[in-house]
């Protein structure tokens, strides 16, 4: 058994069900969820990064602080670990920086 | 004659599932009514598909009486306790018409939505001059969930009414729950409604509760003798808000603020349900306050390649969450090539 089998960090959620069951269909999710984390999280001062390989996706702030997150399940727990509040969606604010955001 | 089972119970209380359940039992000359707020039903597409799944031939290649499908009817964009009662009205006159000449009453069995009221629904089966006649109410079925429903009676008296018309209260999700905390549930019920059957339900499969002990009876009193005024006008008004989406929404934009929605705001987003397009084929998705369970297949029977998502929430306005859709999800715009 390698490490990333036994990564405590893996687990399944909601999201992993709308997926494709094969390895490459997991990578894919991934890498769409990380993408979609970037552009949602710029307002709050954050990025999300997924490499090929990696079991989870880096949330991390411009000073370098990170977080590891695993899925969808432990987003808004990263955030607010990292910006001291969870994102949310229905705030005035956020609404207008993510409209920003998908306009430039 | 027609023989009317009401099921009812707050918003994501479990009735569909329960029903589901029922339904594979009754004969195939059952009819179930669907009632659903939101302008277009998701149950009555789930509830005929697993009534289809229940059916099959034998290994003699006959078809079993199960196998006809069974007829479901919807009413949808309001509840049958008000805004659509002319339409369930018209639903019962023509099943009671059909049934004419029948040795026995039909039964016909009505889903309410997780909002209605149930005294005016009642009412139109004894008051009005047709249904008086023709109409027997069998039994009225409350659903409370076994998870949240015991703060629900709590905050909300519309959970409350519901549970004290019922003649039977199930206690849904009971796998979900230590057996202390479904016998609080039960005693608090117990308290509400001292003369309905209570029982506890998982997956849809009941098992009967025993009744509940001074003890559990004494401590569910504090609760039971408080209604929370506060929130006596808390979902009142509900919102509803019903997004169609498109076949090249992206499933992973849309699980990060529908997630993130209903984390944030699990007081206020209620109940949600939709068909969502995803990379493995569409799914049925709901939340429940805050709880978003595994989604599963979307039935094959539901047409098209889109879905579409209905929100009910306690307060947020529908064009705020329009505005959080459009901006968090831009893959959801439905294209204007009609225009």
């Amino acid at each position: 058994m390698c490490g990333q089998c036994r990564s405590g960090v893996v687990e399944t959620d909601w999201y992993t069900e709308g997926a494709i069951d094969t390895l490459a269909g997991r990578r894919a999710a991934r890498t769409n969820l990380a993408d979609a984390m970037d552009a949602a999280l710029r307002g709050l001062g954050l990025r999300a990064r997924s490499h090929p390989g990696m079991l989870s996706i880096t949330l991390s702030t411009a000073s370098g602080r990170s977080a590891m997150v695993a899925g969808l399940g432990q987003v808004q727990s990263s955030i607010a670990a990292l910006v001291g509040r969870p994102l949310d969606p229905l705030d005035e604010s956020s609404i207008r920086h993510r409209a920003d955001a998908g306009n430039r | 004659m027609i023989a009317v089972t009401i099921v009812s119970g707050f918003l994501g209380a479990g009735k569909t599932t329960w029903l589901a359940e029922v339904a594979a039992e009754l004969g195939p000359e059952a009819t179930l009514v669907v009632n659903e707020m939101a302008p277009l039903g998701v149950d009555d597409v789930t509830l005929a598909a697993d009534t289809d799944s229940q059916t099959g031939t034998d290994t003699d290649g006959h078809t079993d009486a199960a196998s006809i499908r069974r007829e479901v009817i919807p009413i949808t964009g309001g509840c049958v306790c008000c805004e659509r009662k002319a339409e369930l009205r018209e639903v019962l006159i023509s099943l009671i018409d059909r049934s004419r000449g029948s040795a026995t009453p039909r039964a016909v069995i009505i889903e309410t939505t997780g909002l209605a009221e149930l005294g005016p629904l009642v009412a139109l089966l004894s008051e009005d001059p047709v249904l008086t006649r023709n109409a027997e109410l069998s039994e009225l079925v409350v659903l409370v969930d076994g998870v949240g429903g015991g703060r629900e009676l709590r905050h909300r008296p519309l959970a409350r009414e519901q549970v004290q018309r019922a003649d039977r209260v199930v206690i849904s999700k009971a796998d979900l729950v230590p057996g202390d905390l479904i016998d609080q549930t039960a005693a608090l019920l117990r308290l509400l409604n001292p003369a309905a059957i209570i029982s506890s339900a998982t997956g849809g499969i009941e098992s009967p509760l025993d009744e509940p002990t001074p003890e559990a009876l004494a401590q569910a009193s504090d609760v039971a003798d408080e209604p929370d005024d506060q929130a006596s006008s808390a979902a009142a008004r509900p919102e509803v808000w019903v997004r169609a989406l498109p076949a090249s929404l992206s499933w992973a934009e849309f699980s990060l603020w529908f997630d993130a929605l209903v984390r944030a705001h699990p007081d206020r987003i209620l109940r949600s349900k939709g068909t969502i397009p995803t990379p493995s084929g569409r799914v049925v998705l709901q939340s429940v306050s805050g709880t978003v369970p595994r989604p599963r297949p979307a039935p094959p029977s539901a047409p098209g390649s889109e879905g579409a998502i209905v929100v009910i929430t306690d307060g947020i306005s529908p064009t705020v969450l329009e505005r959080s859709f459009d901006a968090f999800v831009p893959s959801g715009a439905i294209p204007t090539s009609h225009h």
